[in-house]
């Protein structure tokens, strides 16, 4: 059994949200960094340069990549050893009041763009809550949290279609992809979730783009002529159509589209064949991770978006 | 790499002095570095002023020949004028933009993404422009804002109407005066290019 203290809980919360808001993981700005080198379109490659010179100013200067410091978004997995001798508050309520800590800081604040009543008054909340908070009970004496502050501008382009078995889901992906147009600010990654039911499709897609861009590595892998799984061999596919696309950096043509594509899945219903897009992109649109709390995340927080220790 | 302002490959511009002739002429594709003041706005300041002209109500800034940029940004800290500050997707501002071009006297916009068809064809009918700027390059954008206050709308707090006044701010123009968007003809030419799927007419949105 491990005690697992509320203050740590909120204090790596908080944490976390102000490391996410200026530094880009490693593994993005690497992708970015050689999608920049290949890029052959001059508009293109101008928007990439901007956002590679951003991402160094903001982690030099601890303030945000992007003004829109997006919504909190939580994944929990609480092992179930843990237990909270001197909690007064929900789970969801520590999340809360770990957004607040981090969006109110001082030194670096974060832009509040949370609206309650959202088809009445859409008054700003103020303090960027309630985050949305996923919870998955696991085995173990851990609890891992993944916060993601993902900006409106990339959920606005969300898409979900309930297909027929036999209709062609990379066609539908194709076709749909030029339709979210660059809002989502391109060059990025697209998260894609197959299966399980509507809301899990969407889940999926959402969870699938916190693992780290490794495109590169899945290429080597294609390569060296290693069996692929059908989400890797999927994953390989879109990369390439995707970007066979043309959208290429904030939507003005050129050679990167995606820096990687996410493929989760999960079986279904053998009436339905659900998939959901969620595209990310290079903005706070990133997570990190804690695990075992209490420990402070200075300590083993890594700056790449799945660094579990 | 560091990015910095191009002179040789980017015109700059005098919002202060800009004139309707000015915007009409500018190419697309063609790289700006904007220069003096600009009013911002963004979904909730965009309704508040077609809610109030429908009610005849004087809106409280004068937007005749001015530019808006389409923005809504973190507060300032320190010696900051303003946080980081890069556009939001002017696409949610289509249904508003005949609106704007012809009942407040605006002259141009700045934002991010594509256009629409409506936003496209009041562009056109009006002979203004729309400039983007890169989304995700809020706190470079922001270095160019030499000064902000509040000029209306106060209670929408970062959605209230800004007044920036910037130094070579970076922008492109992404719909000209004839109504000309490189978000169609540059992903069609690279898609062309690239060679491994065969363009069609994107689906509207």
């Amino acid at each position: 059994m491990t005690n697992i203290r509320q203050e740590d809980l909120i204090q790596s919360v908080a944490d976390a949200f102000q490391y996410i808001s200026y530094y880009h993981p490693l593994d993005f700005i690497t992708a970015l960094g050689e999608a920049y080198e290949r890029e052959e379109s001059p508009a293109a490659k101008d928007a990439i340069a901007q956002i590679l010179t951003n991402s160094r100013m903001s982690a030099e200067g601890h303030r945000p990549i992007c003004q829109d410091t997006g919504i909190g978004m939580v994944f929990l997995k609480v092992g179930m050893d843990v237990h909270w001798p001197d909690a007064t508050m929900s789970l969801q309520e520590m999340v809360n009041e770990g957004v607040r800590r981090a969006y109110a800081d001082p030194d670096n604040p974060l832009r509040a763009s949370v609206l309650a009543d959202p088809y009445g008054t859409r008054k700003n909340t103020k303090d960027n809550t309630p985050a949305v908070v996923h919870f998955d009970i696991v085995p173990g004496h851990h609890v891992e949290v993944i916060c993601a502050a993902k900006g409106g501008g990339s959920e606005a382009k969300a898409k979900f279609a309930m297909l027929n078995p036999s209709d062609d889901l990379v066609d539908w992906i194709l076709k749909t992809v030029p339709t979210m147009g660059a809002g989502w600010c391109p060059p990025g990654i697209l998260g894609v979730g197959i299966g399980g039911t509507p809301e899990k499709a969407m889940l999926m897609a959402k969870e699938s783009i916190m693992a780290p861009c490794n495109m590169h590595e899945l290429k080597a892998k294609a390569a060296s002529g290693e069996k692929l799984t059908r989400p890797e061999e999927l994953r390989l596919e879109l990369y390439e159509k995707i970007n066979a696309l043309g959208i290429g950096a904030q939507g003005l043509g050129g050679l990167t589209t995606v820096l990687d594509v996410k493929v989760l899945d999960f079986p279904c219903h053998a009436a339905n064949l659900p998939v959901a897009l969620v595209p990310t992109a290079p903005r706070p649109a990133i997570s990190t991770s804690i695990s075992t709390v209490p420990a402070r995340p200075d300590s083993n927080r890594q700056s790449s978006r799945t660094g579990r220790t | 790499m560091t990015w910095t302002p191009d002179l040789k490959s980017a015109t700059r511009v005098d919002l202060n002095t800009l004139t309707k002739a000015e915007v009409a002429a500018w190419t697309p594709g063609q790289k700006l570095l904007l220069n003096g003041k600009m009013l911002t706005g963004r979904d909730a300041a965009h309704k508040r002023i077609a809610d109030m002209l429908a009610k005849g109500e004087k809106l409280p800034v004068d937007f005749t020949n001015r530019v808006i940029y389409y923005v809504g940004p973190v507060d300032p800290v320190r010696d900051e004028v303003v946080g980081p500050a890069g556009p939001t997707t002017a696409t949610r501002m289509d249904k508003f933009t005949r609106m704007m071009l012809e009942k407040t006297g605006l002259i141009s916009m700045v934002g991010k993404s594509e256009r629409g068809p409506a936003a496209i064809a009041a562009i056109k009918d009006n002979k203004s422009a729309y400039m983007m700027a890169v989304g995700g390059a809020a706190y470079l954008v922001a270095k160019a804002i030499k000064s902000a206050k509040v000029v209306g709308f106060a209670d929408l707090g970062m959605e209230a109407i800004y007044e920036f006044d910037v130094q070579d701010m970076p922008v492109t123009v992404a719909v000209d005066s004839n109504g000309t968007a490189v978000h169609t003809t540059g992903p069609k030419e690279w898609q062309i290019k690239i060679g491994k799927i065969p363009y069609s007419e994107p689906v509207a949105h």
